[in-house]
């Protein structure tokens, strides 16, 4: 294998519809068995007497083992080959293959203060190597928007001229692995393609289901470069969002469909989720309206549109006083507002133990200390956008640090992704027969068609000389 | 063969094969000189035939005296006398006798002619005259004609014409016919060698052979065909084209069609019948036939049980 990863190998073609291809294949026989079918020529003879035979003037077809006109036949198969090539979508990939390095940048705002390293960090990381890189900026879209794809890292000064967003506009995680996979589509000439991202990993561009498209999306290993500068997950608290000091875990209780999203957003927080919460054995706590668990010190996230003890969380709330203030409530839209004093009406007052997470002015997640522990009901409404949203980390984390007083790992962001995008048992490379669309390559359709057409005229020459031909004999 | 040497359309072993036949008239002969067929004259230079009883009227110079001195009674002395025919041959020539089929076999026309120097030949050894009719000429006239005469100057003319006889154009057998009955005034033998292909010309040739025959002529019909015509040869799936009607080629194969051969055989019967009715005498020859055995049977058959 060369420097940039490719070796020679024979041209290859792709078709959308090799349907159609077999089928022009098979059209081809009709001409051939049209013209191995030939009619028996008569031949003219005298017979004096021939006033008493009874005309016969069906004409008499005999199967030969040569065809006649070979010319005419040949060009009549390559029009049936061509019109079935041609709606078979026939593309052309291209004459080399080997594997392709794909690099996908966020171009979004959290690489803004990282830019001028990721370079750096990104020509160390291919050693020489040559890289189809692209840009993906910030979008709204389903689809990210790729600023280009390049044949190669782009130089330094064209580097520069590539500049981040700003800072508001994060590419999301399911952005760039959909960046990864439409690329990958738009790489032609190659079997194989190895996948980067180089990010800044922040929980921020995490999206709810991003473990679900990432399978999708790319079944292979994704390496995640960081630019230079950042701290591995490991290596304790950095970017300022705080440190914890005790591992969390969250003991999570949801109906199967939301347990994968839940567990994701609390993973991007660096929680440890233990999913294997048991129906409670003795019905709710009935004293705080939240559900109950044997093991003290537990943080139990209860959610559902029916989540356990929701009902008395209200006056509950209200009655506990005495526990410490908060500071904040935190809507599920991402609003926060001041607990005390201009809180809305029926909002918890300044002082109540319990933290409400409230939307639209209904109480939306309630969360309340208890044996060291934390008890959250997040109760679902149909109409918020929970489940879905990116900000579902931001919701969990106001919980767990407003109701619960626990600080999510600010660098579980970047272990999740990693986790995420490199871990499990994901090959290295994946093959583009895999992942490409039927058909991709440069399309070939409308150049056989003109030449499918450039035949038709020839053949029908070719025809009307036969036929003068087989006159002039007559 | 060429032209210039007519006598070798009769070859010395074909001559073999005919010299011992005799071609007898079926009806009594009114030639002008004598001959080897019963005359119409009863003369006296004749050979003694028999007596007859006297007959009032009867010519008092035949009257046999010794026979009356004898038995005292009245006998006729009756001589048998001969004379000679004059043999016309009509030899069709039109296009369609042009065809000789595959496998090198003659021609139609070509077997005609061989038919009618054998047949001449035969006739002139009995001292017949033959004279010669080929149709085929321009505007329906004979390409050739000769009238009956002796001599062997006339026999080597007559061969000769044969030799020379090529395919002309179509013209009616009957106009032929009727000009060999002018040349006949005293009766005779005429001979039609046809494909008799031309089923418009029926009436008028069954009108001249019935003038020929109250005329106190006696007529043979010879019809020739090859074995493809017949159906016992060839016949792939073709287009067969008529020599005079080459523009609408007929599209078949005789061989496997059963109805050509039923049209066939009873279009001929239909010539059969209608000629016979006249007194002809309708004879079937293929052109592959070996020419001096068919001569033979006819003559034999000529010959025998016809009615004189």
């Amino acid at each position: 294998m060369d420097p940039g990863g490719r070796r020679r190998a024979a041209a290859v073609i792709d078709l959308a519809r090799p349907g159609f291809l077999w089928a022009g294949a098979l059209l081809t026989l009709g001409p051939l068995i049209l013209h191995l079918l030939r009619p028996v020529e008569r031949s003219r003879k005298v017979l004096p007497t021939s006033r008493f035979l009874t005309p016969d003037p069906k004409r008499r077809v005999r199967l030969h083992r040569m065809p006649d006109e070979r010319t005419l036949l040949l060009l009549r198969m390559l029009l049936c080959l061509l019109l079935g090539a041609a709606f078979a979508g026939v593309g052309w990939v291209g004459a080399e293959r080997g594997v392709a390095t794909l690099v996908v940048v966020d171009g979004g705002g959290a690489m803004r203060d990282d830019w001028a390293r990721a370079r750096d960090v990104l020509v160390g990381q291919l050693d020489g190597r040559s890289a189809h890189v692209v840009i993906v900026r910030p979008t709204s879209g389903a689809l990210p928007d790729l600023e280009r794809l390049e044949a190669d890292i782009p130089s330094e000064p064209r580097w520069a001229e590539l500049s981040p967003g700003i800072d508001d506009g994060n590419v999301r995680l399911a952005h760039l692995l959909r960046a990864v996979r439409t690329a990958a589509e738009r790489t032609v000439g190659y079997d194989s393609i190895a996948a980067m991202v180089l990010t800044d990993p922040s929980w921020r561009a995490w999206s709810a289901g991003s473990a679900t498209l990432r399978e999708r999306l790319w079944p292979g290993r994704i390496r995640l470069v960081v630019p230079a500068g950042r701290t591995a997950p490991e290596g304790g608290a950095a970017g300022g969002e705080g440190a914890r000091a005790a591992p969390l875990t969250v003991a999570l209780r949801a109906p199967p469909a939301l347990r994968r999203p839940f567990a994701e957003a609390l993973s991007v927080l660096g929680a440890t989720v233990d999913t294997t919460v048991a129906a409670p054995s003795s019905g709710p706590d009935t004293s705080t309206g939240l559900p109950g668990r044997d093991t003290p010190g537990e943080i139990i996230l209860s959610v559902g549109p029916d989540a356990d003890g929701w009902d008395g969380l209200w006056l509950a709330g209200e009655r506990d006083a005495g526990a410490p203030p908060h500071d904040a409530f935190l809507l599920l839209d991402g609003r926060t507002f001041p607990g005390a004093g201009s809180a809305p009406g029926g909002t918890p007052a300044p002082g109540t133990t319990v933290s409400l997470l409230r939307v639209g002015g209904r109480p939306a997640a309630a969360a309340r200390r208890a044996d060291a522990g934390c008890r959250v009901v997040l109760p679902l409404d149909p109409e918020a956008p929970i489940t879905g949203s990116a900000d579902l980390p931001l919701v969990l984390e106001g919980v767990l640090e407003a109701g619960c007083g626990v600080l999510p790992e600010p660098p579980g962001a970047e272990a999740a992704f990693r986790r995420l995008l490199e871990e499990g048992s994901y090959p290295a490379t994946v093959a583009t027969a895999e992942i490409r669309d039927a058909g991709a390559g440069r399309p070939l359709g409308r150049w056989i068609l003109l030449l499918a057409l450039l035949i038709a005229v020839a053949e029908t020459w070719t025809s009307r000389g036969i036929e003068a031909r087989r006159h002039g004999r007559d | 063969m060429t032209s210039s040497e007519p006598d070798q359309l009769l070859s010395p072993e074909f001559l073999d094969g005919l010299d011992d036949l005799e071609w007898a008239a079926r009806m009594v002969a009114r030639g002008l000189t004598h001959g080897v067929h019963p005359s119409a004259l009863q003369g006296r230079s004749g050979e003694f035939d028999r007596h007859r009883a006297y007959q009032q009227g009867d010519d008092l110079r035949h009257l046999d005296w010794r026979l009356l001195a004898r038995t005292d009674r009245l006998y006729v002395r009756r001589f048998r006398e001969t004379s000679n025919l004059e043999t016309m041959f009509v030899v069709d020539a039109t296009p369609s006798m042009d065809f000789s089929g595959e496998g090198g076999s003659p021609t139609k026309l070509r077997c005609a002619v061989l038919l009618a120097a054998a047949l001449g030949h035969v006739a002139r050894g009995a001292g017949d005259l033959p004279g010669l009719v080929v149709t085929g000429g321009p505007d329906g006239e004979p390409a050739a004609l000769l009238p009956a005469r002796a001599g062997r100057e006339r026999w080597r003319a007559f061969l000769h014409a044969l030799q020379r006889t090529v395919p002309g154009a179509p013209a009616s057998l009957a106009r032929a016919v009727e000009l060999t009955g002018d040349l006949l005034p005293r009766g005779g033998r005429v001979v039609i060698l046809s494909d008799f292909l031309d089923e418009d010309d029926l009436p008028a040739l069954v009108k001249a052979t019935g003038q020929l025959r109250a005329g106190g002529a006696e007529v043979m019909a010879v019809r020739i065909l090859t074995p493809e015509e017949l159906g016992e040869k060839g016949g792939d799936d073709a287009l067969w084209a008529d020599p005079e009607d080459p523009e609408r080629p007929v599209p078949g194969a005789p061989s496997k069609d059963a109805a050509y051969l039923t049209r066939l055989h009873a279009y001929y019967r239909t010539w059969a019948a209608h000629l016979r009715e006249q007194g002809v005498l309708w004879h079937e020859a293929r052109t592959t036939d070996p020419l001096i055995p068919l001569v033979r049977a006819w003559i034999r058959e000529g010959a025998g049980g016809q009615p004189r």
